[in-house]
């Protein structure tokens, strides 16, 4: 080593290599063997010790000697020649510079205005090493992988449609940057004016290969022609009949692009299962290579048909470089870039794009999630904009039909929009309605909200919204076989409203006397700043996401702490219900309100207790939900033959639930147990007490409730004015039955 | 994965094998380093071995294949002995089971490191438990006899060539290590030649159905590798001598190759050349545990036309030559560790970095 003269090194970071090499107190599995130089590069050879498996894929051996290319003025990473002549050249990521016939290894995959920032000397050498490894281990080229997936992400770039590839390829547009072309194509054609600079496109298609069969892609025309010619004898005439075409004779001073589609089977004689793409271009114009073909002259910037034909050329010397050919985005590659578990599509309906509606369509958009129908009847209102995802531009316009152009700008043809109310069916919303796999009901509407639960054509609806504060965000969703539905759910998230301490102030700012809960995005009194819109609607969007994968219901609640960021996230226990149908109208009691009323009464036992019932209702669907029954107050009587509830403390406490579940939660009625010899049928007394609550409340329109726990059954009995009682008893011994239990007419 | 470790200790042997379950075997023990010597660039093996234990203070299994100096130098200041309570702390490392060869029982006359330890292999033997012997010669009977123990009790202990130990299995271990030599012959005679009754093994391991194989063939000669190559063939045995790895015998000595050390190039002996030859699997690896190759002409081991002689046989294989004070660098040697996984054997290549210098003392600064 020490006939090497190291001072003819210009490039500082050969130089670097060599120090690291040479003065290194610890191994570094690297050692020089001589150095040279160029005009513009100074060549270190060495030879590296990689760290190996016995077993390798590719081989690669203890010892592999290398020369570097350094760059005198460092405008460039290395370049990394194998100085083996049997290097496995094929099989492992190489590339080829026209310049020289050597093969070099692909070995950065970062642009060196990025790699230059952190490569040491031992970096370098590393990274080297490491190639080395994984090259042996196989990692870097596995069979059915595309021969050339590391184009190094300087090159050329070809943007393709996405989907199947064109039949016919048209440039769309040419962008250049420092040299490197960026050129779009589709399938139909452009008018030449539009495009500033021309790459007239010759395409041509190979015959099926096997998959790995093929070792290595053709660099030159000759190696093309050798890979295609022998099932399509007629490439060189097809692509001279292509330089023939008027549109190319007329750019003879262009250089040509030359797509090639590789079909890939995996067995002889089967089906092709996918299909490479490789695009190139070559060092010759057209009109050079039509010179040399023997088709063509060139007469300045034209080509001329020649007569007679000349004779056919050298055509390995018409080189082909490499392009990066980038395929654009369709759902399916959208959802695998984003990480979403599913292959498929997924049918859903956006009912609202406000503020939510719109930001969460297009985040998942963006991940590929879809198709979508996007339900609205509003237009676009300048102050829209602020917190919805739509500009200026769309001011004036509706809202769903603005959402859709954008989302269709990420990923074309993945939404279409209806400019309707869900209150107002029509038969475009219904078609939509019944399509779907999920609906997601962005409306902030109760009503909305009721509407999409009484759909029985929905195979499953979930409900997105925000408290009034724009600072906890809500999604409450059935489950895939709807056993509840979302205004069950919906029922419970008020009660948990009412009574959680994590939920304090969630509802507190609603306007009771309007709406239960308000939109905050239409509340212009209260601002609401973007990026907490944003925030809250990344978080819904991922949920969603995650839920057209998964089957189960779900009611969680996201409160973001706007002086911190900070997000606190509860899932709130979800029960089944027990629905009574009656004439007009129906009750559901949630499981919970079974449970607590036969545990207290366990307590109670001997005695009989009871206490009232709680829930919401909606008058205008007729459904009423039984959510809580509360304990007997202390004031109360209760005896093994009669109970008698007492009022202390009851009151301030139902007000108190109605308060924080803005107005949702109200007092429904009466309950009381019975003791094990007793059945589950109203008494004498019982009797009075419905009676009692029939001349109290049938007169002002709420419906009322009465309950009997006995010991192996529960008794109910409801009215509401306008409807005949109802009355019905669930089993105990049955665990929640989720569907509906059919109730008596009374 | 498993692992095994050889360590930078001049012409001296200590092969430490960590298994995936975490179980270890430690194939000799020889702290040969000088630490008044400055210059001296053998490893601390002492510390070398208590780091890897990371604490541990007991090892499953520690075999000591003869009882000569470059084999178990410092043995009895780091090992927990159970026949003495000068030999017991709490910082010492515990031997779950003793491996020794009958000799290492046998044999009169010794002084020092080896006389200390015949005392625990003799009390382990004695009491009949932790140890296993290797061969058993009429002699070994008659040792027992001569303390009043019947031989027949002491029969689980012993294990003779052409068998396995039953210490270690391929279900729960990854491994098992199958007794080449000694043969029980050799400490039957009037003078035991240690060399020739040290412990030769082939290790198997087993990774996701890859077998890697390791010869550990101590100092033995090459008329006793003769010997136990005829024998192995005579059983039909062959791949118990098929080798992924193999730590030459005798720090590269000739004469655990051939009768004559040769000028350029060490000749085999005829069944040698088969083992080395034939017997190493593609991209093998020969370790030769000794001081760094020069080609200087010398007495001592290693002998350079020997190590040409593996060298040109593991580059043929696709294979290496390590010289464990020459790994990775002669002026800075660091225990030799390979890695036993799914695609054989890997030696561990780790360019030094800030990591090697976070992970150590700094120097002193003023």
């Amino acid at each position: 080593m020490s006939d090497i003269d190291f001072s003819i090194l210009r490039s500082e970071r050969a130089r670097a290599l060599a120090a690291y090499v040479l003065e290194s107190v610890d191994a570094t599995f690297a050692h020089i063997t001589s150095v040279s130089m160029t005009e513009s590069f100074d060549l270190v050879d060495l030879v590296l010790e990689p760290q190996l498996p016995q077993d390798r894929v590719i081989p690669i051996l203890n010892r592999e000697p290398v020369r570097l290319f350094f760059s005198v003025s460092d405008d460039a990473a290395p370049s990394v020649l194998s100085l083996r002549a049997d290097f496995p050249t094929g099989l492992v990521h190489t590339t080829r510079y026209s310049f020289m016939k050597e093969t070099f290894l692909c070995v950065w995959e970062e642009k060196w205005q990025e790699l230059r920032r952190s490569l040491t000397a031992q970096a370098l050498i590393e990274r080297l090493r490491t190639w080395f490894t994984r090259t042996a281990s196989g990692e870097l080229h596995q069979e059915g992988q595309p021969l050339e997936p590391l184009i190094p992400a300087a090159s050329h770039t070809l943007i393709i449609p996405a989907g199947r590839f064109p039949s016919t390829w048209h440039v769309a547009a040419v962008s250049e940057s420092d040299g490197i072309y960026t050129v779009i194509v589709r399938e139909g054609a452009v008018a030449a004016e539009k495009v500033p600079l021309q790459f007239p496109i010759f395409f041509v298609e190979l015959p099926p290969q096997v998959h790995g069969s093929l070792k290595s892609r053709p660099y030159d025309l000759q190696e093309l022609r050798q890979l295609v010619e022998p099932s399509d004898e007629s490439f060189l005439a097809g692509f001279a009949d292509w330089l023939l075409l008027e549109a190319q004779l007329e750019v003879a001073d262009k250089h040509a692009l030359i797509v090639v589609l590789l079909p890939k089977m995996r067995e002889a004689g089967g089906e092709p299962e996918q299909t490479e793409i490789w695009a190139f271009s070559t060092n010759e114009t057209i009109g050079t290579i039509g010179e040399l073909l023997g088709y063509t002259y060139n007469e300045g910037k034209r080509a001329r048909l020649r007569v007679p034909r000349g004779p056919v050329g050298e055509t390995n010397k018409i080189t082909l470089f490499g392009w990066r050919v980038v395929q654009r985005l369709d759902r399916s590659a959208a959802r695998r870039l984003a990480g979403h578990a599913s292959q498929h599509d997924r049918r859903l309906v956006a009912v609202g794009a406000g503020a939510l509606g719109s930001n969460v369509l297009i985040n998942m958009v963006h991940s590929g999630i879809g198709p979508w129908t996007v339900i609205d009847d509003d237009l676009v209102l300048p102050h829209n904009t602020v917190r919805q995802v739509q500009g200026d531009w769309a001011v004036g316009l509706p809202k769903a039909e603005s959402a859709k152009a954008m989302a269709n700008d990420v990923i074309p043809e993945t939404v279409v929009s209806i400019c309707g109310n869900v209150l107002k069916r029509d038969q475009a919303i219904n078609a939509a309605f019944s399509e779907a796999d999920l609906i997601l009901d962005f409306s902030a509407s109760p009503a909305a909200l009721g509407n999409i639960a009484d759909d029985v054509s929905v195979k499953r609806a979930a409900s997105v919204f925000f408290n009034p504060d724009g600072t906890d965000l809500v999604i409450l969703a059935e489950d895939a076989e709807r056993k509840l539905k979302l205004d069950e759910i919906e029922a419970q998230y008020f009660f948990a409203v009412g009574t959680a301490r994590v939920l304090d102030g969630h509802l507190a700012s609603a306007r009771l006397d309007l709406v239960r809960y308000a939109n905050a995005c239409q509340d212009l009194s209260r601002p609401l700043p973007p990026w907490q819109v944003q925030t809250l609607c990344g978080i819904a969007a991922g949920k969603l996401a995650a839920l057209t994968e998964t089957d189960s219901s779900l009611a969680c609640i996201w409160r973001l702490n706007p002086a911190t960021g900070e997000t606190r996230f509860l899932s709130l226990k979800i029960h089944d219900v027990h629905r009574h149908v009656f004439g007009g109208w129906h009750i559901a009691v949630s499981q919970a309100v079974l449970a607590d009323m036969r545990e207290l009464r366990r307590r109670s036992l001997p005695n009989e207790t009871g206490g009232v019932l709680i829930g919401s209702f909606d008058a205008a669907r007729r459904v009423v939900h039984v959510v809580a029954a509360l304990p007997a107050p202390p004031d109360s009587r209760q005896t093994p033959t009669y109970f008698i509830r007492g009022a202390k403390d009851l009151k301030p406490y139902v007000d108190g639930l109605s308060a924080r579940s803005a107005g949702s939660l109200s007092y429904l009625g009466e309950w009381h147990s019975h003791p094990d010899a007793a059945p589950a049928k109203p008494s004498g007394d019982d009797e009075k007490v419905f009676q009692y609550l029939r001349d109290n409340i049938r007169p002002s329109g709420f419906p009322y409730v009465m309950a009997i726990c006995g010991s192996n059954e529960t008794w109910l009995r409801a009215g509401w004015f306008g409807n005949s009682d109802g009355e019905g008893t669930i089993g105990h011994s049955t665990r929640a039955s989720p569907g509906v239990k059919p109730g008596n007419d009374a | 994965m498993h692992t095994v470790r050889f360590f930078p200790i001049g012409n001296a042997d200590s092969c430490l094998i960590e298994l995936e379950n975490g179980r270890r075997a430690l194939f000799d023990f020889a702290d040969m380093r000088d630490p008044d010597d400055s210059n001296d660039k053998r490893c601390d093996l002492e510390k070398e071995l208590r780091d890897v234990l990371d604490g541990a203070k007991e090892i499953d299994v520690v075999a000591f294949t003869h009882l000569d100096t470059d084999h178990c130098k410092r043995a009895k200041d780091v090992f927990y002995l159970e026949h003495a309570e000068k030999y017991q702390d709490d910082e010492r490392i515990k031997i779950k089971t003793m491996w020794v060869p009958a000799s290492a029982i046998l044999e009169v006359g010794v002084t020092g490191q080896a006389r200390t330890l015949r005392a625990e292999a003799r009390h382990r033997f004695i009491e009949g438990k932790g140890i296993r012997v290797f061969s058993r010669p009429e002699k070994l009977d008659q040792f027992l006899r001569d303390r009043g123990i019947d031989p027949a009790k002491r029969r689980n202990l012993i294990s003779d060539a052409g068998t396995l130990c039953p210490e270690f299995n391929p279900e729960h271990d990854g491994v098992e290590f199958f007794v080449h030599s000694p043969f029980a012959e050799h400490s039957d005679g009037e003078l035991i030649v240690r060399n020739d009754s040290a412990i030769f093994m082939q290790a198997t391991f087993s990774v996701e159905g890859r077998e890697t194989k390791l010869i550990l063939s101590a100092d033995v000669g090459y008329e006793t590798i003769e010997e136990i190559v005829r024998v192995t063939k005579y059983h039909n045995n062959e791949a118990r001598l098929e080798w992924d790895i193999n730590n030459v015998p005798h720090h590269s000595s000739y004469k655990s190759l051939g009768p004559e050390k040769g000028k350029e190039e060490t000749t085999p002996a005829e069944n040698l050349e088969w083992l080395y030859e034939e017997q190493g699997r593609k991209g093998a690896i020969a370790i030769s545990t000794s001081d760094v190759i020069t080609e200087d002409e010398t007495t001592q081991p290693p002998h350079f036309q020997t190590a040409a002689y593996y060298r040109r046989v593991t580059k043929d294989l696709g294979g290496d030559f390590i010289v464990t004070m020459e790994h990775p660098k002669s002026d800075k040697p660091k225990p030799l560790i390979l890695e036993i996984g799914k695609s054989g054997s890997t030696v561990r290549k780790f360019a030094g970095s800030s990591a090697t210098i976070i992970s150590t003392a700094a120097p002193r600064a003023g």
